[in-house]
């Protein structure tokens, strides 16, 4: 059981839904060529930065929990895999709130809430100030690129996190 | 899937961590700007009459 979502498309793959207490969200599919740090590989047009937002919020407080949100979102990644065969999705956690765990979590649980063919692969990247930002990956396993793509990631990381 | 012809531009990971959270903070805004259009009331007259189709099923 999930909540009723729509998929809107426009540029950045837009879908929405209402939970039970009328909060609106959306989830976004940004295309983003520029993660992997080269725009020329075969699979970059490939790519997409995963985002959720809420649109609107009638209770003026965070959200309770609702384990809806999780199945629901589950089958809007589903639904675009199955739309965008050969996808890509990243995920980055903002640090600039010390939640960027918090937000891994809730990541984790939309992700392990079903099984698509999918995997998740995640790492943590720094910048030069030596803020840390966990960043995951979700991709089909049948993804030509496979290889390819995950030692992509692992090389931003790794490299990345290496010159620190 | 089309190869690229474009050259290599390899980016830093500053370079890669500003431009998804500006991303973000541009999903952000889009996001709140969508909330006050006519095209969000249709969407959200849509799903619940999809929510209510479902309950009478």
């Amino acid at each position: 059981m999930h909540y009723e979502f729509e998929f809107r498309g426009g540029l950045n793959n837009n879908y929405g839904f209402e939970t039970e207490l009328g909060i609106v969200y959306e989830v976004k599919f940004r295309p983003s060529n520029y993660l992997f740090g080269d725009e020329t590989t075969v699979y970059a047009n490939h790519i997409y930065e995963f985002i959720i937002e809420i649109v609107y919020n009638p209770l003026g407080k965070n959200p309770p929990l609702d384990k809806l949100i999780s199945k629901t979102i589950s089958e809007i990644i589903k639904d675009f895999y199955y739309k965008k065969d050969g996808s890509v999705c990243i995920y980055i956690c903002d640090s600039s709130d010390g939640r960027q765990e918090l937000r891994r979590r809730k990541f984790d649980d939309w992700f392990y809430s079903e099984e698509y063919g999918l995997i998740k692969i995640d790492e943590k990247i720094r910048d030069s100030k030596g803020n840390v930002y966990p960043i995951s990956l979700i991709i089909q396993r049948e993804n030509p690129y496979f290889i390819e793509i995950i030692d992509g990631f692992r090389k931003i990381a790794i490299e990345n996190n290496e010159n620190k | 899937m089309n190869t690229s012809s474009k050259k290599p531009v390899f980016k830093s990971a500053d370079e890669i961590i500003r431009l998804m959270l500006e991303s973000k903070k541009q999903s952000k805004i889009e996001s709140q700007e969508f909330a006050k259009t006519q095209e969000f009331q249709d969407m959200l007259v849509r799903l619940r009459a999809m929510k209510k189709k479902k309950n009478a099923l």
